[in-house]
């Protein structure tokens, strides 16, 4: 399937509206459920796509950070490296590091079985401590696992494999795969000035998409 | 032609209420030598806006091969359920909740098929958007 949502071809009648795999249609093509990591693929430079990142994780010995801004897609990369991983039934150890739940302790309890079989993947891994990270490095290193995190700021002693940014040309290629072929109701007017708007935040834009969509389709 | 699952509600009308019996049919077509594993039907409610999402199973049930199902099947299967007094459908500028039921069939061959078919519980208004 090429496109993540169908057309909504008959707005006011929502209950024909059905992905071509059966699952029904978003109402809004910026919902959640349409753009959360893993559902959009990351959109790379023109000189880079999966198999380079591949390669130069491999160069670096596994351990490796993606850096980038809130909103410039840090997740839904480690969503696709994650998928690829997966399809190839690599043993993988996924962590969400957020302030307010007990991720941080599930890690921990989760590192204990880490071997060289493991690709840890860890998002937000600038929420930890410097203790803590300095601990789950040194730990990864002794396991031999593949260890790749994400941060919104560069970390030391990690190399850096990518780094995110959130483009005008990335949105539009975004905000196309999702918008229905006929709809009217975005431009592309509209897409630049949200993104500006929104301090060039794809995720936010995003969000600002959401609220334009339902305000007009009313 | 790969195989196809249906799901369609009996007797349909637009809204549902609270404590009706909701009545659903699926078939199962174009099989074509591919085996049946099992078939899970569920009725669920989730929400679909800009934030997290929630989804709540209402009606699950799992058939194996042995119980409904082989690699001859042919005809219309039927389950159905009471509905429950809420949530009720809802059509928010932030927040959907949508009802939906759903179908998966799993083949021996490893795939899945899969259909979903929504219906409105209740009859609450849309809310109108603010004009700027």
């Amino acid at each position: 399937m090429s496109r993540h949502c169908p057309p909504l071809n008959a707005m006011g009648n929502e209950l024909s509206n059905r992905y071509s795999h059966g699952r029904v249609a978003a109402q809004n093509p910026f919902a959640t459920r349409c753009t959360r990591p893993g559902t959009i693929p990351y959109f790379f430079g023109s000189s880079e796509n999966l198999a380079t990142l591949l390669d130069r994780l491999d160069e670096l010995g596994g351990t490796a950070q993606i850096v980038g801004l809130h909103g410039s897609g840090k997740t839904t990369l480690l969503a696709m490296l994650v998928s690829h991983w997966k399809s190839l039934d690599r043993k993988i150890d996924q962590h969400q590091i957020r302030k307010t739940d007990n991720s941080t302790a599930m890690l921990f309890a989760g590192s204990a079985n880490w071997n060289a079989e493991t690709q840890v993947v860890i998002d937000s891994f600038d929420l930890l401590s410097r203790c803590q990270r300095a601990r789950l490095l040194w730990f990864a290193k002794r396991r031999r696992c593949g260890f790749l995190i994400a941060s919104h700021r560069e970390l030391a002693r990690v190399p850096v494999l990518y780094r995110t940014r959130g483009s005008l040309q990335t949105t539009f290629r975004i905000v196309q795969r999702l918008l229905p072929p006929t709809c009217e109701l975005i431009q592309t007017s509209d897409v630049a000035g949200c993104f500006e708007r929104c301090n060039k935040n794809v995720r936010e834009t995003l969000f600002g998409l959401y609220d334009m969509y339902e305000q007009r389709r009313r | 032609m790969d195989p196809v699952v249906t799901l369609t509600i009996v007797d349909r009308h637009r809204n549902y209420t609270p404590g009706e019996t909701i009545v659903f049919e699926y078939t199962i077509e174009s099989l074509q030598g591919n085996g049946i594993q099992a078939v899970e039907a569920s009725v669920l409610w989730y929400t679909e806006g800009k934030g997290d999402e929630d989804m709540v199973v209402h009606y699950f049930e799992r058939g194996g091969a042995e119980s409904v199902i082989g690699e001859a099947f042919q005809g219309a299967c039927r389950f159905e359920t009471e509905l429950p007094k809420s949530p009720l459908s809802y059509e928010g500028l932030i927040v959907k909740i949508q009802w939906c039921a759903r179908i998966r069939v799993f083949l021996t061959s490893g795939a899945e098929l899969h259909h979903e078919t929504p219906f409105h519980l209740g009859e609450v208004p849309r809310p109108r958007s603010r004009s700027k």
